[in-house]
């Protein structure tokens, strides 16, 4: 069977955070790399991307690269490490960036202007490499063995996750930047068929890589801004019968001996509700073999 | 002067029990109802019956209800349809950004449809 595994550059959301209490969780802000055998997907080129970049070309070794990036949205921490992505450079490279019109504007555009002459020296245009936009909506679709699906989740604005389905019945989710529905909008009917279907989404996956940055007392003042409690995630996670689920999104205040904290925590609620998942805070450059 | 054309409220919706729900309580009182389950079928019935009115959902599958509702903005055949947005998603963004994309009003799921009422008859009349 093919090697799957699944590489956290950046586990940071909001804003990067290095420093002191970060080391061991990393400051980075989103970019994950799924590695099919020598296929590579990206989620969201946060500042993580671009050490990324740097081991994408070392491990090239002079070949030429491709590979598939897929943008959740095009909020700051999502997209800001795009700049530095030195693959992009390179002529012989190859990138497919996918993503979803956003408030009255294509992916495209939006991602385009960051790069506009007023924020930045180089434009998308003056990087070297092929790079494709692929605009898509939420219906689902393959990139060679690999079946790609997608859901609007809940957050201001337009924000997709993802779901890759391997051969051999193995898994990723990448949900970021959702925050539950019930605990958005109270709970009711409605809400609760909002959860389960995203709950459907990730229905066993092998891993499933979640928004968790807020505790409870942050949430009473965060609600609304888009983001989970991780009790939530941890809930999401069991009732949806996942092998694997890494906490993610982390909050730029929170340190890695909170993180350490909620790691245990989270597990110990995922294992007394009888799930047999093993849940973590996901950590910048650890990699995780399916 | 009586009229015997209806006032026609299309419905853009995923969630069937809500289609269900805002069918049975619109055409009770008097409005004439048809749905699409998602934006791409509820652009092509806005083209052909070009409704008084769209209540229009966002989280679909399939396009986002911002797309729709752009989509239909920039048909010139639909000038006269309002649009109203009928989301879960209640945040300040997407009411701004409705507005940005031409919709004439936002109301947040789930509502007492009462308040669902008065904003339709604000915005097309009594039935
Ligand atoms: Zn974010
Ligand atoms: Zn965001």
């Amino acid at each position: 069977m093919t090697p799957l595994s699944v590489r956290f550059w950046g586990t940071r959301g909001s804003i990067p955070a290095p420093g002191r209490s970060t080391l061991k969780y990393g400051g980075n802000t989103s970019c994950v790399e799924v590695r099919f055998g020598d296929e590579v997907f990206i989620f969201d080129s946060g500042t993580g991307i671009r050490e990324l970049g740097l081991d994408l070309i070392k491990r090239a070794d002079g070949a030429a690269q491709r590979g598939h990036v897929f943008i959740g949205h095009t909020h700051w921490d999502h997209i800001q490490g795009f700049p530095f992505f030195v693959p992009a450079y390179l002529p012989k490279n190859k990138y497919t960036i996918h993503s979803v019109k956003s408030i009255g504007e294509s992916f495209e555009t939006i991602f385009r202007r960051q790069m506009g002459i007023n924020y930045f020296p180089v434009e998308v245009g003056d990087m070297s490499s092929q790079l494709d936009f692929n605009h898509i909506d939420t219906s689902p679709f393959e990139i060679g063995d690999v079946k790609v699906k997608t859901s609007f989740t809940n957050h201001p604005g337009v924000n997709l996750a993802y779901r890759l389905d391997f051969e051999g019945s193995r898994s990723v989710v990448y949900l970021t930047d959702h925050e539950n529905h019930a605990s958005f909008s109270g709970d009711s009917e409605l809400a609760r068929r909002q959860d389960r279907a995203i709950e459907d989404f990730c229905r066993g996956a092998d891993l499933v890589i979640v928004d968790s940055q807020y505790t409870e007392e942050e949430y009473e003042l965060k609600k609304g801004w888009g983001h989970s409690r991780w009790k939530d995630s941890v809930a999401l996670g069991v009732a949806a019968e996942v092998k694997n689920l890494a906490l993610f999104h982390h909050d730029p205040t929170r340190t890695d001996d909170a993180l350490d904290a909620i790691s245990s925590e989270a597990q110990k609620i995922a294992t007394a509700a009888g799930s047999s998942a093993k849940v973590f805070c996901a950590q910048e450059s650890k990699e995780h073999v399916l | 002067m009586t009229s015997s054309k209806k006032i026609q409220v299309l419905v853009i919706d995923d969630d069937e029990a809500m289609i269900e729900l805002l069918e049975g309580c619109l055409s009770k009182i008097g409005y004439e109802v048809t749905t699409a389950p998602d934006g791409l079928k509820g652009i092509n019935a806005a083209e052909k019956m070009k409704p008084d009115l769209v209540i229009l959902d966002l989280l679909m599958p399939g396009m986002h209800g911002f797309d729709v509702c752009q989509k239909m903005r920039e048909n010139p055949n639909l000038l006269d349809t309002k649009i109203l947005i009928s989301s879960g998603k209640g945040y300040a963004v997407d009411v701004k950004a409705a507005k940005l994309l031409g919709a004439d009003d936002y109301i947040v799921k789930p509502y007492e449809i009462q308040i669902l009422f008065d904003q339709v008859e604000a915005l097309v009349g009594k039935p």
